[in-house]
């Protein structure tokens, strides 16, 4: 008869209990916002949120392709507007970016000048390696803008024991920065001057 | 005394029901989604917040994604459909395929050693399957061919060769914190043996000490808990908690505790090895481990006893990474099989055994190479490696097979996250002149013999 320790008994015992009496709380790798929730937790104070369609033309992909290096999947993108009266208060853009085995579909909310105010993660479809949802991995993407080089490794503290999610994230909001400043940011500032040569005219 | 195992497991089985009875009851309030930084709960936020003007947006955009989990719900309910016997098998089939994440990893080295025969090797094919039964119940399992299965050519005679459930896991989530595991488990002595995928490590031959003392891939039939606290101010700390049928008896100097690895079929006695992990995460890219593992070996009850230290920091592109493991043995022999089993040797155990190493990796880039090299592979990186390490499985004697120090040095290319090119090339000294053999005592490299492994290792 082989006597086992008293306090692993103790301790299995005392798990046991506690799992019987604890309520379950929701935590499992998957949906954490579907798109109006996300809108509306990045946008709490605006009026309303609409968004532009905007299909890539030739010399936009150019110019993607020379920041990033690649050239975007998509020829046509969604950027949100949050807006209050005629104000924008802020962009937002969803996208996907591959993970380990499966896309991983994420959020960065910009100022209206185009700095990176917020990241979420809005469905993680693995069942490992969800730690990129962690608060402290995603803040590190606040306060980035076209001049950083958003890199795992070097401005962006990987997460142990997910490598591959946390340099998919590095690679996706990078592009996602890249894609609000050129079809958004500067062909508004553009308008900008345009509008404001031609009030000079006028 | 086994007993009160049996009922303890069959408690743990009738848990997770009480837990859920009361969470019928007494839903846990959502975090505020609207707070900056906090994973948002399933449930939608109140109708409050801005209009959304979002008509005419389609699904083609990837926006609104087939959703696993709570969105899943009805899918989840529609799993007695896979079980109707009316339905066919491709219908089964697609439903299956809904759920299911098939990926996998691959290795295939170039080994050249100083004295010896170069060859190619196919190291392993790995393939994973995840699935999410439910909600809060998932399965993973990993099948692994090594030297591309079976059948092995081995000194020019056929041979059986080896395919395997490395991981075969069902994970019955109760809360974030408890997570109750049954299967084919990852022993968890140290990280390395829970992150041990080719094509996340940057060299190629795992750590002497992590293949003989902690027996990598270590896996084990048992039941247990996992889960992870968060602690505020951004500190984390999970754990890992398991019984197991544990070690048996085949505890040799030099192999360490490789065959002595538990068999999923039989224990070979009445006590379950009691085996955890606990990490403490104080920052983002620091982690330091502690583990712990007690077994009978024998059917005499004579143990191992095993302790081991890991700690991973990650600065910028530096990481940082070591693990130190001391096994002692209860003085015994191998024996205790059933009779005429060729396992009973009846040659001693080593009472103690030691190892560690050390390892630094460096991610660096060139960037007019990048550029120009195809879109896909811009992101890459080159990383230099250093590793020293040392093995001691039998501490009160020093052999040639028992005792070894190791260095490595490596430079990988990884264009994509999930490809890398490895080269490695090792100096290895062993204990044969009856020293213990250490890269600052007596002649190093020269009493070293060299190896180079080259190696491709992918994830899909």
């Amino acid at each position: 008869m082989i006597e086992h320790p008293a306090p692993m008994r103790l301790l299995a015992l005392v798990l046991l209990l506690v799992a019987s009496i604890v309520p379950g709380s929701a935590g499992a790798a998957g949906t954490y916002f579907t798109t109006p929730q996300l809108l509306k937790a990045f946008f709490p104070k605006s009026e309303r949120v609409t968004y532009r369609k905007i299909l890539l033309d030739p010399s936009q992909q150019r110019v993607l392709e020379k920041r990033l290096g690649y050239t975007p999947a998509r020829r046509e993108y969604v950027v949100f507007v949050a807006l209050t009266g005629e104000r924008i208060d802020g962009y937002a853009l969803i996208d996907d970016e591959r993970g380990q085995h499966e896309p991983i579909t994420f959020a960065v909310k910009f100022s209206p000048t185009g700095v990176v105010e917020r990241h979420e993660v809005m469905v993680y479809r693995e069942g490992y390696g969800d730690e990129i949802t962690d608060s402290r991995f995603r803040a590190q993407f606040a306060g980035k803008t076209g001049k950083d080089v958003v890199r795992a490794g070097q401005d962006i503290d990987v997460v142990t024991g997910a490598t591959i999610s946390s340099r998919s994230m590095a690679v996706g909001v990078r592009r996602a920065i890249a894609l609000v400043e050129e079809l958004v940011i500067k062909p508004a500032a553009i308008a900008g001057k345009q509008d404001e040569a031609a009030g000079t005219k006028g | 005394m086994l007993r009160s195992i049996h009922i303890l497991l069959a408690l743990a089985l009738l848990a997770p029901a009480a837990a859920f009875a009361q969470q019928e009851e007494e839903e846990a309030p959502p975090p505020d989604a609207g707070t900056e930084g906090g994973a948002a709960s399933d449930q939608a936020p109140e109708e409050s917040g801005p209009a959304l003007e979002l008509e005419g947006l389609d699904t083609s955009s990837g926006l609104q994604p087939s959703l696993p989990g709570p969105a899943r719900r009805a899918e989840v309910e529609n799993f007695e459909y896979r079980l109707d016997p009316g339905t066919t098998l491709g219908e089964r089939a697609a439903a299956i395929l809904d759920r299911t994440t098939i990926g996998g990893y691959g290795e295939h080295d170039f080994v050249v050693p100083e004295e010896g025969v170069s060859t190619f090797r196919n190291h392993r094919y790995v393939v994973f399957i995840y699935s999410q039964i439910s909600e809060r119940i998932s399965t993973a399992t990993e099948v692994e061919f090594e030297w591309a299965g079976s059948p092995l050519k081995r000194d020019g005679v056929l041979t059986f060769g080896e395919v395997l459930l490395e991981f075969s896991v069902v994970d019955l989530e109760i809360a974030e914190w408890l997570v109750f595991r049954a299967g084919v488990i990852l022993v968890p002595v140290g990280s390395y043996n829970l992150r041990h995928d080719a094509p996340a490590q940057e060299l190629p031959d795992r750590p002497i000490a992590y293949t003989t003392i902690v027996p990598s891939t270590w896996f084990e039939s048992g039941v247990g808990f996992l889960g992870e606290f968060d602690l505020g101010a951004g500190m984390k700390l999970n754990y890992e908690l398991y019984a197991i049928n544990g070690l048996d008896a085949r505890i040799t100097d030099g192999l360490g505790f490789r065959g002595a690895r538990g068999s999923n079929l039989e224990d070979n006695n009445d006590d379950k090895a009691i085996v955890g992990r606990v990490a403490f995460l104080p920052l983002l890219n620091l982690e330091l481990g502690l583990s712990g593992y007690t077994g009978a070996y024998d059917q005499l009850n004579n143990r191992v006893n095993m302790v081991n230290g890991d700690v991973f920091w990650r600065v910028g592109p530096l990481d940082l990474h070591g693990e130190v493991v001391y096994a002692a043995v209860d003085e015994g022999f191998v024996q205790g099989f059933p009779d005429g089993s060729p396992a009973n040797t009846r040659d001693r155990v080593p009472e103690g055994m030691f190892g560690y190493y050390a390892q630094a990796d460096y991610r660096f880039r060139i960037e007019p190479f990048f550029r120009a090299l195809p879109d896909e592979w811009t992101e890459g990186h080159f990383t230099a490696s250093l590793r020293y390490e040392e093995k001691d499985t039998d501490t009160d004697f020093v052999t040639a097979e028992g005792d070894a120090a190791r260095l490595t040095l490596g430079l990988n290319f990884r264009p994509l996250p999930p490809y890398v090119i490895k080269n490695a090339f090792y100096f290895q000294e062993n204990g044969a002149g009856g020293d213990q053999p250490h890269l600052w005592d007596g002649d190093f490299f020269g009493d070293s013999s060299w190896t180079y492994i080259g190696s491709v290792a992918y994830l899909f």
